[in-house]
């Protein structure tokens, strides 16, 4: 099985890391970070606090835009070119296929996050160096919310056209950033109780990513226990498993 | 076994799932109904008490949070807007009636998963729960209804 993994992966990133796609990405987040370093709006004096709440929010809605751009037309530009039987032809689990691809864009995207990481460490380390770790684990938190996107990404390309894609991946990136106290404060002086009921089922369905969001800790200096780290790292790995798994029972109804 | 009754075995756990999930949703609910009240409580309690009461939730979670950054009997104000996350509140404190609106930012702040433990045991649960529903696809996939997923869908017939 992993021999079969590692076969695909390297498939894929032979064909990935040829984008120019992602080079422009790496690019122009590269630029991003460094501007926001630079740049003072507003007579802001705090730029650890800006630098902070831009940049990870910058690199998070990059990396969705890098894993759209790898992963919405993958498996539905091979099964339109049929190159998809060369792979399937083989003694190979469906699930392992999806496992090999959604592995291929993990690596991409952590290629992604570890040159922006970089960057936005060594200017870190010069304005405060006590939360090194803490950005390092909100890096970390948002490879693998990336991850569950790019999970989404390749259940809907089974599913529906890239553009659509595009809107549900979008879709379930917003409906994972409400807040569950937006819901209880805001929204239930609007609306009737059994929307709201049914508005936090939906939330609960949809993957939690106000859990991965830990910008505000970090703008106040606050130290996060690395337990909660490890608690929500492995939370959005079951989520990913999970709807892969999913995939995995669309792909096989497939007739191919 | 017959596909259709893996189908309603398939269904029927779902369905368990679901109203799982709906319980779980309402005793959330409830908590933070309760929650609020106690909160609103101490509102309450405000104006009668001294400044600085220690059971108000923001304090018993802030204060702990805060004090890494200022010396002990030391008091500042970040920013002149009165800024709620890094105030900490002593008897010589001077406080308008504004300090004790709870507002969304407020609320927000004080039930972030990283500080509140019901928040932190949201996202056990929610583990949990997906742990639980990842045992039963992959039993369903490969042990119940496994003809369309393993090798032998791909195998070449004799």
């Amino acid at each position: 099985m992993f021999t079969q993994i590692k076969a695909i992966v390297k498939k894929y990133l032979l064909k990935a890391l040829r984008n120019k796609m992602f080079y422009s990405i790496i690019f122009i987040s590269i630029a991003y970070i460094y501007l926001v370093t630079i740049i003072k709006f507003f007579d802001i004096e705090d730029t650890f606090q800006f630098l902070i709440d831009f940049s990870l929010s910058g690199i998070f809605n990059m990396g969705v835009l890098l894993a759209l751009t790898l992963g919405v037309n993958e498996i539905s530009s091979e099964i339109k070119s049929k190159s998809i039987y060369l792979s399937l032809s083989k003694p190979l689990d469906r699930l392992t296929y999806l496992i090999g691809k959604l592995l291929g864009i993990l690596i991409v995207l952590f290629i992604y996050i570890f040159v922006i990481g970089l960057e936005l460490i060594i200017v870190i380390s010069k304005m405060a160096p006590g939360m090194i770790l803490q950005v390092i684990g909100a890096l970390l938190l948002i490879f693998v919310k990336l991850g569950i996107i790019s999970a989404f990404i390749l259940l809907f390309s089974l599913l529906v056209s890239p553009v659509i894609n595009v809107f549900m991946t979008l879709l379930v990136s917003f409906i994972g950033h409400i807040s569950i106290n937006y819901i209880n404060v805001i929204l239930e002086d609007s609306y009737s109780p059994s929307s709201i009921m049914i508005t936090k089922l939906v939330k609960f369905i949809f993957p939690s990513f106000e859990f991965f969001k830990i910008n505000e800790a970090l703008i106040q200096y606050a130290k996060i226990d690395f337990m909660y780290y490890f608690e929500v790292m492995l939370y959005g790995l079951l989520y990913t498993f999970f709807i892969l798994l999913i995939s995995n029972l669309v792909f096989r109804e497939k007739e191919l | 076994m017959n596909k259709r009754h893996v189908k309603i075995f398939f269904f029927s756990i779902l369905f368990i799932l679901i109203l799982i999930g709906l319980f779980y949703t309402y005793s959330l609910v409830k908590l933070d109904e309760k929650l609020h009240l106690i909160e609103k409580e101490h509102e309450h309690h405000m104006g009668e008490l001294a400044e600085d009461d220690p059971g108000k939730i923001d304090n018993l979670l802030m204060k702990d949070l805060v004090k890494d950054h200022e010396p002990d009997g030391e008091h500042h104000h970040k920013s002149d807007d009165h800024n709620h996350h890094t105030h900490v509140h002593t008897a010589e404190c001077e406080h308008s009636e504004h300090d004790h609106e709870p507002d969304y930012v407020h609320i927000e702040w004080v039930n972030k998963p990283y500080f509140n433990p019901i928040y932190k045991a949201n996202l056990l649960f929610k583990t949990l729960f997906i742990l639980l529903i990842i045992i039963i696809l992959f039993i369903y996939t490969y042990i119940i209804d496994k003809s369309k997923t393993l090798k032998e869908d791909n195998e070449i017939p004799q």
